[in-house]
């Protein structure tokens, strides 16, 4: 009965790929709901890259203010992920990860500028870095650092 | 410069797909990739062993022989032994049916388990369990038996199980050593099923070859079918049945005894007739307790 042992470890990597799918897709959902919410609340909070501030802007008060967030992949993303790097192209289960990533580092970013009164962050850049490698190398968890210069007026 | 919030554009960086689909469509491809990599390298490999010159299998057979006969709890010397030598003596007769390959001799040994099985290894090398020996009522249906073994030792079955596996091993470690450990399951499942199926395929020209020499050598077909009588009765007595055809080395008895009424029908071998008795010395296994 040595089979009976390999089917308890394919129903066991089945019932992973289901519970990853499931809860993966359920909290990729409300962590996008609440993305766009934040943003149309901090509509007003300019942000940007340029690495000077206009002359009309005066000397006004600047901050370092900073966002980070890390996410990690569930099991079905990690498991198509591996597919994919055995035939190559895009992996597209880690595209919107990094995009909800991206986008939160940049709202927390904002919400610790709104927090010192700033009108208008410049400078802005982004840093990404795999915080925890799983088992097989493969990457665990990500994350997103977004930093900028607040001007405070 | 004027600078203003604009609400970010969905779907630039995010594209729409469906990760399900992709799921299935990718997992799917490995899955036959590997597969066909298994199936070609089995077939390949098993080829190749069979064309093995019969010297190299049977030096072969004599380096890993003597330490496997002795765990088994045989002793290979032991040619006096008058069960073996009994056993030898059908061996013989059954062989000059068949069409073994040059240089190729069949050595049967005995062993005192009560195991109801008889198999076959490299160099022609054939071992019988006392259980077996113990439920055969008459020589006929322990020379299907012996017929079925020598069958596979005429056909190369244990050098071709051999080389199959083993350049199977090679192609899967080199499939998985590349591949991330998650997809290990994925890769290796197709595996056992393609070699049990190979392993029933062997089974079933073994049986056919088997049932030839049996009818050569008696005229008739009867008892063939009993150790498969006896398996159905060992697995009803286990209590747990034979496993499923698609994950059993041999076919189901069912089927096997099937298969052997089919097939003497269809070669007009009459499956009754006049049964011999077994040699004495093997007859005395019965009665022993």
């Amino acid at each position: 009965m040595e089979y009976l042992a390999e089917l308890w470890q394919i129903l066991l990597v089945v019932l992973l790929l289901v519970l990853g799918y499931g809860f993966g897709r359920l909290a990729e959902r409300r962590h996008y709901r609440s993305i766009l919410r934040r943003e149309d609340a901090f509509g007003d909070l300019i942000v940007v890259c340029s690495k000077t501030l206009p002359e009309s802007a005066g000397a006004p008060a600047t901050r370092l203010v900073m966002g980070s967030v890390v996410i990690s992949v569930d099991y079905f993303k990690r498991f198509v992920a591996h597919l994919r790097m055995l035939f190559g192209g895009r992996v597209h289960t880690y595209e919107s990860l990094l995009d909800r990533a991206r986008r939160e580092a940049l709202l927390r970013m904002q919400a610790e500028a709104k927090a010192l009164g700033a009108a208008m962050i410049f400078n802005t850049r982004f840093e990404t870095s795999s915080i925890s490698k799983g088992q097989d190398k493969s990457v665990g968890s990500v994350e997103v650092l977004a930093y900028g210069t607040a001007v405070i007026p | 410069m004027k600078f203003k919030n604009v609400k970010v554009p969905e779907g630039i960086n995010v594209s729409r797909h469906s990760p399900l689909a992709e799921f299935f469509i990718l997992s799917g491809g490995v899955v036959v990739v590997f597969g066909g990599l298994a199936i070609a390298a089995l077939l390949l490999g098993a080829a190749l062993a069979r064309h093995m010159p019969v010297s190299w299998e049977n030096a072969l057979a004599a380096a890993v022989l003597e330490d496997a006969a002795r765990s088994l709890g045989a002793d290979v010397d032991r040619e006096e032994d008058e069960v073996a030598a009994a056993l030898q003596a059908l061996a013989g007769r059954i062989a000059a049916r068949m069409d073994l390959p040059e240089g190729l001799g069949v050595t049967v040994h005995y062993l005192e388990d009560d195991q109801v099985n008889a198999f076959a290894t490299l160099g022609g090398h054939v071992f019988f369990f006392r259980g077996l020996l113990q439920r055969m009522p008459d020589e006929n249906a322990l020379a299907m038996v012996m017929a079925h073994e020598i069958a596979h030792v005429a056909n190369r079955d244990p050098a071709a199980s051999l080389g199959g596996t083993l350049l199977l091993q090679l192609v899967l470690g080199v499939a998985l050593g590349s591949s991330p450990e998650s997809l290990e399951k994925l890769i290796l499942a197709p595996n056992a099923l393609l070699l049990t199926g190979f392993s029933r395929e062997a089974e079933r020209r073994a049986d056919r070859d088997a049932l030839a020499a049996v009818a050569a050598l008696y005229g008739h077909a009867a008892g063939a079918a009993t150790i498969f009588e006896v398996f159905l009765e060992e697995a009803a007595r286990s209590g747990s049945g034979e496993p499923p055809a698609f994950l059993s080395t041999h076919p189901l008895s069912t089927e096997r005894i099937a298969g052997i009424r089919e097939r003497a029908d269809a070669r007009g071998w009459p499956l009754d007739g006049e049964v011999t008795r077994l040699p004495p010395a093997i007859a005395k296994l019965r009665a022993a307790p």
